[in-house]
């Protein structure tokens, strides 16, 4: 075949890809979603339990008991769903100047049935899963603490009041109504932030998330997959 | 002679599944080797015109699938030589086998289609107006009018005292609209949240479609071939573009709605816009690789009054 034919060929294949990468897209957020639903659960029923006492100090109670909660299932996620074994198969150079945002290492996560290696991962898109790598290297872990200064910037004082007058809440009855209201606003503002850094917002890219760090790999992925394509389209002609 | 074959000879190869269709080519499930080209002819037009109600142009999506398949369903009773058609449409994908090829359809069908296509959109004047937007109102009827005028010159052209240098003006035209169109598509997606038209996205869709589509057309009846194939490549890559910006994940965001089963016909619209364009240049090369003149390729499948469908062997 000359030239011209491959030229146009290999236009089918970059739509192709392009077709690949939509759908991979597609399969990430439809798989976070479905999967989240599992988070919010255990969330939620964590939260129904909790003895009011602790969460007179919420900050301390999201360190203690969410944070873990939600870095483990972020983690199995992101093992579940990195790319990065395939960027490390196409020999990613990390000095070339398109992937100076990748950090080449090999990272074991230390988390429950999800200990995997991360050969190339962009630590600094991976809050959380940075969180966890810093913590297992023995530096403090700041991986989750994330949900916990943007809910005292949002409902952290208001809930903090609330608390303390559930505290000074008389009769058995009061004292429920008020727990279940309090608990119901709690959860919700917990949720949201776990959600977005879970699965993103078009309306704030700004902040990372779990599926913004797995789309700018397929990113990476489509655009080496791209070069690939092109320098075989080149050997061969 | 243009080697064109009927489709029936691939039929059941097709359905066998040891050939697939790309866009409007049919190629090897196993080798990938591309065998043919897939071109609907004017008697394809003529047909659907006399049923009515169908979308001729293949892009517009504007009558619905469900509509089309009904259509489809018609022809097939009516039309038994049209079974590899009806055997090549995916579930939600009628639109994407009318329209196959170089578009065959006469510039007063395109028209007409326009003209369907406006009254969707004064369907949505209300919708549009209680979201505070009518300006994107009167800017995709400012596109479609432009598009209206310039196929009405297209069609005015065999009585051109020079026809040449009105369909090169024409064609500039709509390369520029072609812009234009994607001009808006790209400022709506980064601007929309929740609130773009999904009706409205899908003309806009059709507005770019048509006017690719119109320009290939004519650079092809010029004899334009190199540019013809430069233009293919550049509208894919364009498209492409489009793509990665409004990717199926991000298009539930920016429209108005959030039915999955909708917003996946709408992706895959795009998708079959894009395999065509990238099958265009395929067909280019071949074409000047056997010194068939392009404008006598139109005017074959213009012209063509045996099969509705036909297959160019490549």
């Amino acid at each position: 075949m000359d030239k011209k034919f491959q030229e146009a060929e290999l236009l089918m294949e970059r739509t192709l890809l392009l077709d690949w990468w939509d759908d991979e897209r597609m399969r990430i957020t439809n798989r976070l979603t479905e999967r989240f639903v599992l988070l919010e659960d255990k969330i939620s029923i964590e939260i129904d339990d909790v003895p009011i006492r602790k969460l007179l100090s919420p900050a301390k109670y999201e360190q203690e008991v969410i944070e873990p909660i939600v870095v483990s299932w972020l983690s199995r996620e992101y093992a579940r769903l990195t790319f990065s074994g395939d960027l490390s198969e196409l020999k990613i150079n990390p000095a070339s100047p398109q992937n100076n945002n990748f950090v080449l290492d090999t990272v074991d996560l230390i988390e429950t049935g999800t200990v995997g290696a991360i050969t190339v991962a962009p630590l600094a898109a991976i809050p959380f899963v940075g969180g966890v790598i810093t913590s297992s290297g023995g530096f403090s872990v700041l991986g989750f603490s994330i949900i916990a200064p943007s809910l005292a910037v949002s409902v952290g004082p208001a809930l903090a009041v609330a608390f303390g007058t559930f505290a000074l809440a008389a009769g058995p009855k009061l004292r429920q109504k008020t727990k279940s209201k309090l608990a119901t606003k709690y959860k919700s503002a917990i949720i949201e932030k776990v959600k977005l850094r879970a699965l993103g917002s078009f309306q704030h890219p700004e902040i990372q998330s779990l599926k913004g760090t797995l789309l700018a790999e397929l990113d990476e992925l489509l655009e080496q997959k791209l070069l690939s394509l092109q320098a075989h389209v080149n050997d061969t002609i | 002679m243009i080697p064109f074959n009927v489709p029936a000879k691939f039929a059941a190869e097709y359905a066998a599944g040891s050939i697939v269709r790309f866009g409007t080519l049919l190629k090897d499930a196993n080798t990938g080797r591309i065998v043919g080209h897939l071109q609907e002819t004017g008697l394809l037009q003529n047909t659907v015109q006399s049923l009515g109600g169908f979308d001729p142009t293949g892009v517009t999506g504007v009558v619905g699938t469900l509509q089309n398949s009904v259509i489809l369903n018609k022809i097939d009773s009516l039309q038994s030589g049209l079974s590899f058609l009806q055997g090549l449409q995916s579930a939600s994908l009628a639109t994407s086998v009318i329209g196959v090829g170089v578009t065959a359809a006469s510039t007063a069908i395109i028209l007409n289609r326009l003209g369907q296509i406006d009254s969707s959109i004064s369907n949505l004047k209300n919708e549009i107006r209680s979201l505070g937007d009518v300006a994107i109102e009167r800017e995709v009827r400012s596109l479609l009018a432009d598009l209206q005028t310039e196929l009405e010159r297209l069609e005015e052209i065999p009585y051109a005292k020079w026809p040449e240098a009105r369909a090169q003006s024409s064609e500039e035209k709509l390369h520029r609209l072609f812009n234009k169109v994607l001009e808006l598509m790209v400022f709506l997606s980064r601007s929309s949240q929740n609130g773009f038209d999904p009706k409205l996205f899908s003309v806009v869709i059709s507005a770019l479609a048509l006017s690719a589509s119109a320009a290939l057309k004519l650079l092809m009846w010029l004899g334009d071939i190199e540019i013809a194939k430069q233009r293919s490549k550049r509208q894919l890559h364009k498209v492409d573009l489009l793509q990665r910006e409004i990717p199926t994940d991000r298009l539930s965001f920016i429209l108005a709605a959030k039915d999955p089963q909708y917003i996946k016909g709408l992706s895959e619209q795009i998708r079959e816009i894009r395999h065509r364009f990238a099958s265009l240049p395929f067909l280019l090369q071949a074409l000047e690789n056997s010194k068939i003149s392009s404008r006598d390729y139109l005017g074959e499948i213009e012209n063509n009054e045996t099969s509705e469908l036909l297959v160019y062997r490549l």
